[in-house]
């Protein structure tokens, strides 16, 4: 049986949903497809399995040739990929066969959190040029469209904003211990 | 030789993926060798292994390893230069135990 849930997850709360994903599949509703985007997780309802979910944030997209060559790795060591966005890609492995984390050093880790604040930063700038260009562009016109959209282009920047500071602090956790941990 | 030190240390994952490629082996291999090797100490996750095995072979430390039979699984197998690197961790290594078990030795015999 399929089951829908609408649920709304920022891109700096991966481990949450994560989090959420593996507490699902404990009460019987496993991933197997997801749009981030229209906030849809469809899951199958089976009692007689359990994944640990894990959400990996890729160097390039998933149907690049790197990318590819990464997800098929994974596939060889029994690691499923359910679902993607863009450069997120859901995966899963079945909870009989052990634990499952996708990086398992210090290193590893700081190298996956940056990728992300990176995505971030990149696409910061553009929204705040938009903004003031907006903003400009009401303050010659007071067009009640143009004041709505300077609006909901401050909101995306603050979520941008948002994402490069949480992402900061979970690296700098990390940094810390791996000046005595590896 | 790439472009570390000789006296730098390795990860103590790279320092076991070298030492499970001295023979040839695929991903699921070296995981499986590590865990034995280290009594399920060490479970290598796929993501910390992957880019391991990319960096390895960046810097020549290991290799593709071709197979006649046409398995899509890549296996993979030390170098020269990755032997040498791990022969040299090795000295660094067995000199820590040396300094370690002399001090620590010492202390516990002290404070009996």
């Amino acid at each position: 049986m399929r089951v829908i849930k609408r649920k709304l997850f920022f891109a700096w709360q991966f481990e949450e949903e994560e989090s959420w994903l593996n507490e699902m599949s404990k009460q019987g509703l496993h991933l197997v497809a997801v749009n981030p985007l229209l906030l849809k997780y469809e899951f199958e309802q089976r009692k007689d399995k359990e994944y640990t979910y894990r959400l990996e944030f890729l160097d390039d997209l998933p149907s690049s040739r790197k990318g590819l060559d990464y997800l098929q790795f994974l596939s060889d060591l029994g690691v499923e990929q359910v679902g993607s966005f863009m450069r997120w890609v859901y995966l899963r492995k079945n909870k009989s066969s052990g634990q499952f984390h996708l990086h398992s050093d210090l290193s590893s880790r700081i190298k996956y959190f940056k990728r992300i604040r990176m995505l971030f930063i990149a696409l910061s700038p553009l929204m705040f040029i938009n903004t003031i260009n907006l903003i400009n562009t009401y303050l010659r016109t007071k067009s009640g469209v143009i004041f709505g959209l300077s609006g909901l282009t401050i909101i995306v920047a603050t979520f941008f904003v948002t994402g490069i500071l949480t992402m900061n602090s979970k690296i700098k956790n990390l940094d810390k211990n791996s000046n005595i941990w590896e | 030789m790439g472009n570390k030190t000789d006296n730098s240390a390795l990860t103590e994952a790279v320092f076991y993926i070298l030492l499970s490629l001295l023979e040839p082996m695929h991903g699921y291999g070296i995981i499986q060798n590590v865990i034995d090797l280290t009594n399920n100490r060490v479970n290598l996750a796929p993501g910390t292994l992957y880019g391991a095995l990319n960096t390895l072979q960046e810097k020549d430390l290991i290799r593709p390893y071709d197979t006649d039979d046409d398995s899509r699984r890549k296996e993979y197998v030390i170098t020269k230069e990755g032997k040498e690197t791990l022969m040299r961790d090795l000295v660094r290594l067995k000199e820590l135990v040396k300094n370690g078990d002399k001090y620590l030795g010492r202390k516990t015999n002290e404070s009996n």
